[in-house]
């Protein structure tokens, strides 16, 4: 993916040179562009800078932080050439089609289960739609079939509403309690 | 972000990028959400909605654009103050409710498309506020049956309002011993018609004659000459003025219509109509 490009600064020998991402931690990582560009984010930056592109000084990430964004590189290092995703939706329920993951990526998302709020903000911001997806898609998975008190326990959300306001919620929703 | 001290070319070509399109957190957190939530089925999302404030904020702003609990049919009894609602699933009992005060009808709806809507005993004041309620909910109807309504002199409007929102589904209109008979006309369903595989227009000639005329039967008899468009297999009529020649112009483009031989039960019951 990814080898086409306006300016010419993309090309598969472009691919396997490195370049240095900072993230706003200050720490700095050294990745190669074709590994690196699975985030759009990145390779607009790539892409914007064209010619000036200097691959030592480092491209800064102000919204990641380096434990996130390391995550974050090894996903782009198994997708570097993954096929875009398709993003379906049953047209007569609204309910989104869930995605198949292959074993790496549940194994991924396993050792990652605790930063899954912390990927989908990074996986938004680097804009990498299979990370996004997915992650948000896990997130659903956990939430799916639990019930307020067990989804708020889970991911460590405030009770912020009232008796009343939990009351008055009930009593709108009993039509579709089936 | 500590990117002052750096003066590296990249930094400085990058500043130009930043200034646009930042998110403030807090948006961006609410684009997740939804994303996340449009994985749900419909029950799932009806249970996050009692996690927290925000979540329920989320969830409320964009409920259009979940997955819904499709019910069978609702009732809606404004003359008995009760509500019944049928689940799909024909094993499980229709439950019973008190209706819940106008302005949060919709509210009581907003889960929830419907196949079959039915309406009993609406009196004027309560008209505009109903339809109102139900022309703004996604209900995606299938049938919309009106028994002893009494509606208001606005009507017109908030029910051609109601019946476009549901153009796409909306195949069966019903409407028995409803009030003004003026409000029941031609161009009342005109605009539907083509979608319609049933229609039921009738009363018992007590409060006066509906405005369906010819016109209707002739449109739908251009339908059945058209072919493609021809989608009617019911259509009963009581106390409407059309007449002689709108009913054999529809009954002779029906009989030669390829599809609309005529074995299906078809009742044209003209009984007190202006003509015979």
């Amino acid at each position: 993916m990814a080898t086409e490009s306006a300016n010419g600064v993309s090309s598969p020998e472009l691919n396997e040179r490195d370049v240095v991402i900072t993230t706003n931690d200050n720490r700095n990582f050294t990745v190669k562009i074709g590994v690196a560009r699975v985030s759009k984010t990145i390779n607009n930056m790539i892409q914007d800078l064209g010619e000036s592109l200097d691959l030592s000084s480092g491209i800064p990430l102000p919204n990641v932080d380096g434990p996130i964004f390391e995550k974050v590189l090894e996903w782009c290092e198994e997708h570097k050439n993954a096929p875009e995703i398709k993003v379906e939706q049953d047209p007569h329920t609204r309910e989104r089609k869930w995605f198949t993951m292959t074993e790496w990526e549940e194994e991924y998302f396993r050792k990652f289960l605790s930063h899954l709020w912390d990927l989908a903000m990074a996986a938004n911001y680097l804009e990498i739609p299979s990370l996004y997806y997915y992650t948000c898609q896990k997130l659903a998975e956990r939430i799916k079939g639990r019930t307020p008190e067990q989804i708020r326990e889970m991911f460590g959300i405030e009770d912020d509403l009232t008796e009343e306001e939990k009351a008055e919620i009930r009593r709108t929703n009993v039509w579709c309690t089936y | 972000m500590e990117q002052e001290d750096s003066n590296s070319s990249n930094q400085k070509i990058l500043q130009k990028r930043k200034s646009h399109k930042k998110a403030p957190i807090e948006v961006l957190e609410n684009a997740i959400l939804l994303k996340v939530f449009s994985f749900l089925d419909a029950k799932s999302v009806v249970m996050t909605e009692m996690v927290c404030q925000k979540w329920k904020d989320v969830i409320q702003e964009s409920i259009d654009e979940f997955p819904k609990m499709l019910m069978d049919q609702i009732k809606l009894h404004f003359d008995e103050g009760e509500v019944l609602v049928y689940p799909i699933d024909e094993k499980k009992v229709p439950s019973r409710h008190i209706m819940p005060p106008v302005e949060k009808l919709s509210g009581h709806m907003k889960h929830i498309t419907i196949n079959s809507l039915f309406i009993r005993g609406l009196i004027p004041i309560e008209t505009t506020p109903v339809l109102r309620s139900l022309s703004n909910l996604k209900l995606e109807l299938n049938q919309i049956y009106f028994l002893w309504c009494d509606f208001d002199g606005y009507a017109e409007t908030m029910l051609l309002d109601l019946f476009t929102i549901n153009y796409e589904t909306l195949s069966d209109i019903g409407f028995e011993v409803c009030t003004p008979p003026t409000l029941i006309s031609d161009q009342l369903i005109m605009l539907n018609l083509p979608k319609l595989v049933s229609i039921r227009i009738w009363n018992n000639g007590a409060f006066g004659i509906y405005l369906i005329t010819d016109q209707t039967l002739l449109q739908l008899a251009e339908y059945f000459t058209n072919n493609k468009k021809a989608v009617l297999e019911t259509l009963d009529l009581a106390n409407t003025q059309v007449t002689v020649s709108g009913v054999s112009a529809l009954i002779e483009a029906w009989f030669r219509s390829p599809n609309g031989h005529l074995k299906k039960t078809n009742t044209i019951d003209s009984e007190g109509a202006p003509f015979g």
